[in-house]
């Protein structure tokens, strides 16, 4: 029985998992501005663009630029230097079909809320590229009747309006001819923003914002609630109501900086300035995504708003505070299109990675072609991401699960006739599992049935094995190292037998033919079912092995591993090809030489070919996979001590040495509904070579003890070419009884 | 002092308010009638005082019978009349 083991290990390199393409989420496909273009004086002067996270909005490169926001109001002055280059020729006084001076005010410091132009002077509005639209549609006294503001709507919408900013209101449901104009704005796909009202925190929102919960206008109206700069309810404001809660934002509307008519700012306060932030944002989002519809726009403000007051929707808020950062940001399932079509298949982003083998190394951690990749949100807007990011390496660390397996097992050889042998193992580990309150308790103890070996003599020269739950390399005849290095080093089977660790433990059988005194002839073949995906799968094995009367010995190995849903231990999944699967075929030649006094050279060298299998995803048309592992080393016996073992090894444990295929990524969407595809013939070989080098000695202290210990440096671990070396050291001491 | 006061002010307010306080559980839209403290400013436009005060300042919403207005907080100006540039308003 293994009894007890005592190792130390110090990992080193910088790695050998694939590098992530850095920090950060999905961007939108906009190239990135600096903050220092947008987070200007001139910005934070205006303290409410602040508050709405406009800044997060602005990094993306979206400033309205092409959305027309119609401001249905007093006029804008159309001298003032933050309006002048922003208001559409198209503007007008809907009452006398004249000029839109603006003799009240209150329509150009409105305007300037949506889109005064980023200068460098003053302040600057949400949307500070977009057009505005001027629609007066006051009379003398500054009022609006309902049919100058019905005419004023139909204007803007006849005049390419997006958004149509309504910081007006009135106690009564309007006339039929107000109630059509929104309906028909509503139907043509405009967006409509309008102020709750002044009326305070008792009453619901004024018409037209009242009908923001009607179904006529098809969720594109919107009531506009005011917070003051700390978020909290202004006073003044009318509340959203339980009929319009769901189409109900807010945004600041205390001490709003903005544009005056005349020039200059003002300081306004009033549901009339919290209304344009949110017109504002609907042209930022339709800007950065022009294949938003309309209804989409308005849905992602409200979904993404900043919740306040009553957890969720509420009476009084309502979806809450307007939150540009948030809506920029992607919202709902992210998922990676696989087909050419917006509404065609896609696959879950969380789901689409790659966990490469070992044999691959750093294998597609710099490909740059990945970080052109776009995944789209619920909305389907389409957002930039590094893909490189879920490519998962495997580092080669310095495992000490091989000298740990048998911890816990005892292996039981049970006395049989002769010819015959059966060993069972006993598991005797306690197992453990987390409970309801997470913590820790004991789910099952040993002795447990864990495995189980036998075999018959079937002539003098002919045995069979069979095996259940073993490992390939417990399994009998499948292991050849040229000499006797069993237990003597720490890693040796990367190096000399590469294709025993990429299945699991499984049922088989074997067949050891001998021919002849010095030849043998075997069979492996073994089957696993392992939950583990990637080390599913089947090895078959034939090897031939001649020992010279002389000493040393030679043999020669094929072997053929399928792996069920895995090519070379690496694991594809959702995007990238889930039901990938591959069999590789394994040529080996191995030997010993004696070269002294109980001196023996020790070689292996193993080339691989891998037939991949793609499962259709991203990553297809795999071609020209090999790899390759080989060792050489040389173990002493007797140096120190009688039965005493020293031992070098130099190894490559199995790198791919050639592999490409073909990758297919989403690089951008169109209006069309069509997404643009890239394809990129890429390079599947790691950029290092890893080299292990293990100086083990192996000593007997007395009878059924033994005390065994190792040196290991890895240079370049995990084939990558730019990991700092690794060392290790283990000790182990074993007492059998 | 001043806290009764302000206290019995509102409450001479409310009671002679229109019963239009359905409270945040019933809110209902506000009438049509003419506020008994407005100030008219135009034909069927008038100025309301609000209950509270704008970051401290005496504020007033415009109201019309018929008409839509705008949405803007006023306050007195200094130059007379109303103006809803906080920059101009007479808040003491």
């Amino acid at each position: 029985m293994l009894f007890a083991v005592a190792l130390t290990g110090c990992g080193g390199g910088s790695g050998g998992g694939v590098a992530s393409g850095g920090g950060g989420g999905p961007a939108p496909l906009a190239p990135p501005a600096a903050p220092a273009s947008f987070e200007t004086a001139e910005f934070f002067l205006n303290g409410s663009l602040d508050q709405i996270n406009a800044q997060e909005a602005y990094a993306t490169g979206t400033s309205g630029q092409g959305v027309t926001v119609a401001v249905v109001d007093t006029g804008i002055d159309p001298t003032h230097p933050d309006l002048a280059g922003n208001i559409s020729p198209a503007s007008v006084n809907i009452l006398t079909n004249s000029t839109i001076d603006d003799d009240d005010g209150h329509g150009t410091a409105v305007a300037g809320v949506v889109a005064a132009r980023k200068n460098d002077t003053n302040t600057h509005g949400v949307a500070f590229n977009a057009t505005l639209l001027a629609v007066r549609a006051s009379n003398i006294t500054g009022t609006f009747t309902d049919s100058d503001v019905a005419n004023a709507i139909t204007y803007a919408v006849q005049n390419g309006a997006d958004v149509i900013n309504l910081s007006l209101g009135g106690p009564a449901a309007g006339t039929p001819n107000l109630e059509q104009a929104l309906i028909s704005a509503a139907a043509a796909g405009v967006v409509i923003v309008a102020a709750s009202g002044n009326d305070g925190n008792a009453f619901t929102p004024l018409f037209p914002a009242a009908y923001a919960g009607d179904v006529r206008m098809g969720g594109l109206l919107l009531a506009v609630g005011a917070v003051d700069g700390a978020n909290n309810l202004a006073g003044f404001s009318n509340i959203c109501g339980n009929a319009n809660a769901n189409f109900c934002l807010y945004a600041p509307g205390v001490n709003v900086r903005t544009t005056g008519a005349g020039g200059g700012n003002v300081i306004a306060s009033g549901t009339s300035f919290a209304a344009p932030h949110v017109s504002g944002a609907v042209a930022l989002l339709l800007q950065l995504f022009p294949s938003l519809t309309p209804a989409q726009a308005v849905q992602i403000l409200l979904t993404s708003a900043t919740d306040l007051g009553a957890a969720g929707v509420d009476n009084t808020f309502g979806r809450g505070l307007l939150d540009l950062d948030a809506a920029s940001e992607p919202l709902g399932t992210l998922s990676v299109p696989t087909s050419d079509a917006v509404a065609g298949p896609t696959m879950a982003l969380e789901q689409t990675t790659i966990r490469l083998g070992a044999a691959f190394g750093d294998a597609l951690g710099g490909n740059a072609f990945l970080s052109d990749a776009i995944i789209l949100d619920g909305f389907e807007r389409p957002y930039k991401i590094d893909l490189g990011r879920n490519v998962k390496g495997a580092k080669r660390d310095f495992r000490l699960d091989s000298l740990l397996a048998h911890r816990g097992t005892e292996t039981i050889d049970v006395p049989t006739a002769d010819g015959l042998s059966l060993s069972i193992g006993v598991d005797h580990r306690t197992y453990y599992r987390s409970n309801a309150a997470g913590l820790a308790e004991q789910a099952a103890q040993g002795p447990a049935f864990e495995n189980l070996s036998a075999g018959a003599a079937l002539t003098d020269s002919t045995r069979l094995g069979f095996a259940y739950n073993l490992s390939p390399g417990q399994t009998a005849a499948a292991r050849h190292e040229g000499s006797d290095t069993t237990g003597l080093f720490w890693m040796s089977d990367d190096s000399l037998n590469p294709h025993l660790s990429l299945i699991g433990a499984g049922n088989g059988m074997s067949l050891q033919q001998r021919v002849g005194d010095e030849t043998r002839l075997s069979f492996t073949w073994l089957d696993t079912a392992d939950s583990d995906r990637t080390t599913r799968g089947s090895v078959g094995q034939a090897a031939l092995q001649h020992d010279f009367a002389a000493g040393g010995s030679l043999r020669v190995g094929i072997a053929s591993v399928h792996e069920d849903g895995a090519f070379l231990n690496s694991e594809a999944d959702g995007a990238f090809g889930a039901g990938t699967e591959s069999d590789s075929r394994f040529y080996s030649l191995s030997g010993s030489m004696p070269v002294g006094d109980g001196i023996d050279l020790i070689g292996s060298v193993t080339v691989a070919n891998t037939t991949v299998d793609d499962g259709g995803g991203l990553l297809k048309n795999w071609d020209n996979v090999w790899s390759g592992a080989f060792g050489l080393g040389v173990v002493a016996q007797d140096v120190f001590a009688p039965q005493d073992r020293l031992g070098f090894l130099a190894g490559q444990p199995l790198r791919v040495e050639s592999a490409e295929a073909t990758l297919t990524l989403p690089v951008s969407r169109d209006l069309d509904g069509n997404i643009i595809q890239q394809s990129e013939r890429v390079d599947l070989t790691p950029s290092g070579r890893e080299i292990d080098l293990q100086i083990a000695y192996q000593h007997q202290l007395a009878p059924g003890i033994d005390v065994s210990s190792w040196l290991m440096m890895q240079l370049q671990p995990g084939h990558d070419a730019d990991a700092e070396p690794g060392y290790g050291a283990g000790f182990k001491f074993r007492v059998t009884y | 002092m001043i806290r009764p006061f302000v206290l019995l002010a509102s409450c001479l307010l409310l009671a002679c308010s229109p019963n239009t306080e359905p409270g945040p559980s019933k809110p209902a839209a506000p009438t049509r009638e003419v506020p008994p403290n407005a100030v008219k400013i135009a034909d069927d436009l008038y100025m309301v005082p609000l209950d509270q005060p704008v970051e401290g300042c005496p504020a007033y919403r415009q109201f019309s019978t018929t008409k839509m207005v705008n949405q803007a907080i006023y306050y007195r100006a200094r130059q007379g009349g109303f103006t809803f540039d906080r920059n101009e308003a007479v808040c003491d």
